[in-house]
């Protein structure tokens, strides 16, 4: 998920004073769930694998098979039907497509070309289309880590200025630049599912120039916040800032615990199946225009969830096997199909999320209570 | 005549086993192994002839991708560069890889350490422990002659090896920068020429040429992406987005096929170009 850059966020918050007084929004529309729910989901089970994780199975210390077992077996519950999820959000209605007809039909024939043209060339581009793929990646789920702290700083009262955002943009771009100036520091070849892509072999003044500057920007956010705290008297909401400490913790401290590693993109697509259901209800109880009821979110949900999940396993396990049957080596055709989708993905998410569109905005706000409790009417 | 039916079926068995033997030989002898190295392509034709289990085990563990990740650990450049050790690869074995890996009886024969020659590395004391690790001669060596197993020879144009040669080492004879075996992959003879050319002589395009022309694409794409901002429609913007995320895929492919390395400066720069891309792209299909 991919969510607004600076000139979008701009239109909405343009009236609002630096840093307006706030006041705490109504306990239930502070969250999608609830606290806890929200917290694990949003970043604080990462922090609480990382903290178990580093303590087990330090950088040194051996890994068990089965700890990788249990990330890829992740995959398939979180991280495909994540690529699903977005997929059946641009292409489930007909006003979608409408909507955005650049992303939905031209884009998909560029991304098969692209992968057309690595299967044909797997030793030659198909290295730098996957490589593509990993960069843009960790930039992606800082687009969508960004765009998170800003809808919890609307849901909490956490007007953002130009400071604000440009320090709390800076501080989670600069983890994924910092951590990926490094490791291109290397000239080293590395694998994705086999595939060998070498380095760039940046100087190392860059990588530590990158690190500091992540630092600063970070210092200044909180420095903004305290400010924020001391003018109105209460602490800055933890949801505000936990999408950015999540992270820090995947790309800057988890960098070093492998362990740790292989369950990032789950991290990832755990906020991003928060997001996206707590949308899907609110739009599946506009179409259908059904009451707020538990039945009805209980049988969406269920629904949606099977969806994403076969949709899922469509998209990783199936499409690389109907590449072979053009006689194509699954070593070859799964990594090269995978980046494909990935990207694909990248480009749908940076279209759908748009927070500056009020059809997006307006859902991102909801609280479970919204969709299972009928309204009190009037009397 | 029960003696003489064993007697003709132990003729039968042996002869079968040479007739076998023979055809392997003539079949591995129109066999080439292509080493794919961050420096170039390396093809290396074998003498089954002379060291068939080395050759037999080497191209079983070449077919098992054994050899992919492996690096030249060693660039002594008046004497030979050596291959490390399968274990020592960036990517971890496979079980299947790690129980092919099998110590070789040693095959000393009359081949001589020339220029080329391909050797079969070995513990000194222990003439049957050759297993993963190789050397390739950049030198003529006869003090080596008859005590390690010659097992093949480089057989493409000098420029790859050459290359390696080239490349700065330390002290210890270790290369600064890892001179990589991305894949190891057994051909036919037949295919050998289309396999020696980089990517861009294979197009017919100087080298040189190519990048520009890579670089050209790129820089279009930004600049039909920038005027578009302005005057044209939404639809010329995202083909000028799309534009310069091909030319930067084509110019980095490119780039690595002419010169098998970035450097520094270039590496820099590639790196804040794929970046600049995708801020670009997080405005496609956006509202002006």
């Amino acid at each position: 998920m991919y969510f607004v850059s600076k000139p979008e966020i701009d239109a909405p918050f343009k009236s609002a004073p630096l840093l307006a007084p706030a006041a705490a929004a109504p306990e239930a529309h502070r969250y999608f769930i609830n606290a806890p729910t929200d917290f694990l989901s949003i970043g604080g089970l990462s922090l609480f694998l990382l903290a178990a994780l580093s303590y087990l199975f330090p950088s040194a210390h051996p890994v068990p098979d089965q700890l990788y077992r249990f990330s890829t077996a992740l995959l398939w519950l979180g991280n495909w039907p994540h690529f699903a999820a977005s997929s059946y959000r641009l292409y489930h209605t007909r006003s979608n497509i409408e909507q955005y007809p650049l992303t939905a039909l031209w884009v998909p024939l560029v991304v098969l070309t692209g992968v057309i043209a690595s299967l044909a060339s797997p030793y030659v581009l198909g290295p730098f289309f996957v490589k593509l793929y990993l960069i843009w990646s960790p930039f992606h789920y800082s687009g969508q880590s960004l765009g998170i702290s800003l809808i919890y700083a609307r849901r909490e009262g956490f007007l953002f200025g130009k400071l604000e955002r440009w320090s709390l943009t800076g501080f989670i771009f600069g983890t994924f630049l910092a951590a990926n100036a490094r490791a291109e520091t290397s000239l080293q070849m590395r694998s994705f599912y086999g595939i060998l892509y070498p380095g760039f072999g940046m100087p190392t003044f860059v990588a530590d120039a990158l690190t500091w500057a992540m630092y600063a920007c970070g210092t200044v956010f909180i420095l903004c916040a305290l400010r924020w705290s001391i003018r109105n008297r209460r602490a800055l909401p933890l949801m505000v800032g936990l999408p950015a400490i999540a992270q820090f913790a995947w790309f800057v401290i988890g960098n070093s615990i492998p362990s740790f590693n292989a369950f990032v993109p789950f991290f990832h697509s755990l906020q991003y199946l928060l997001i996206a259901w707590a949308m899907q209800m609110k739009e599946a109880m506009q179409e259908k225009e059904a009451q707020p009821s538990g039945n009805f979110v209980f049988s969406e949900t269920a629904w949606w969830s099977l969806g994403i999940f076969l949709g899922g396993i469509l998209l990783f396990w199936v499409l690389p096997r109907v590449g072979t049957l053009a006689g194509i080596d699954l070593n070859i055709a799964e990594p090269i199909i995978i980046a494909g989708v990935q990207i694909h993905h990248f480009f749908v998410d940076g279209v759908i999320w748009k927070l500056r569109n009020p059809k997006v905005r307006s859902p991102l706000l909801v609280n479970i209570e919204d969709l299972i409790r009928r309204p009190i009417p009037a009397i | 005549m029960k003696t003489n039916l064993i007697a003709l079926c132990c003729l039968f068995w042996l002869g079968s086993g040479f007739t076998s033997a023979a055809a392997y030989s003539s079949e591995t002898e129109q066999e080439r192994v292509v080493l794919r190295t961050s420096q170039g392509n390396l093809i290396l034709r074998l003498y089954p002839d002379s060291a068939p289990k080395h050759v037999e085990q080497f191209l079983k563990l070449v077919r098992l991708g054994v050899y992919d990740g492996t690096f030249f650990y060693r660039v002594d450049s008046g004497f030979m560069v050596q291959v490390c050790d399968a274990k020592q690869r960036s990517l971890p074995l496979t079980p299947e890889q790690t129980q092919a890996i099998q110590p070789i009886p040693a095959e000393f024969n009359s081949r001589l350490h020339r220029r080329g020659t391909l050797s079969m590395s070995r513990w000194p004391d222990k003439p049957d422990s050759a297993e993963t690790s190789f050397s390739i001669f950049l030198a003529d060596a006869p003090h080596l002659d008859g005590k390690y197993t010659v097992f093949g020879t480089v057989e493409s144009a000098d420029e790859v090896l050459e290359a390696i040669r080239r490349v700065k080492v330390d002290n210890e004879k270790r290369p600064q920068q890892k001179i990589e075996i991305i894949k190891a992959e057994s051909v036919q003879a037949s295919d050998v020429p289309t396999l020696t050319a980089s990517a861009a002589e294979q197009q017919g395009l100087a080298p040189e040429l190519a990048v520009c022309s890579a670089a050209l694409l790129f820089l279009s794409g930004l600049l039909t992406y920038g005027l578009s901002r302005y005057r044209l429609a939404k639809a010329v913007e995202a083909w000028g987005q799309i534009v310069a995320l091909a030319g930067l895929l084509v110019l980095v492919t490119v780039m690595w096929q002419t010169y098998r390395q970035f450097s520094p400066m270039i590496g820099t720069a590639l790196f804040a170009a794929t970046i600049g891309v995708f801020m670009l792209l997080s405005r496609f299909e956006s509202p002006k």
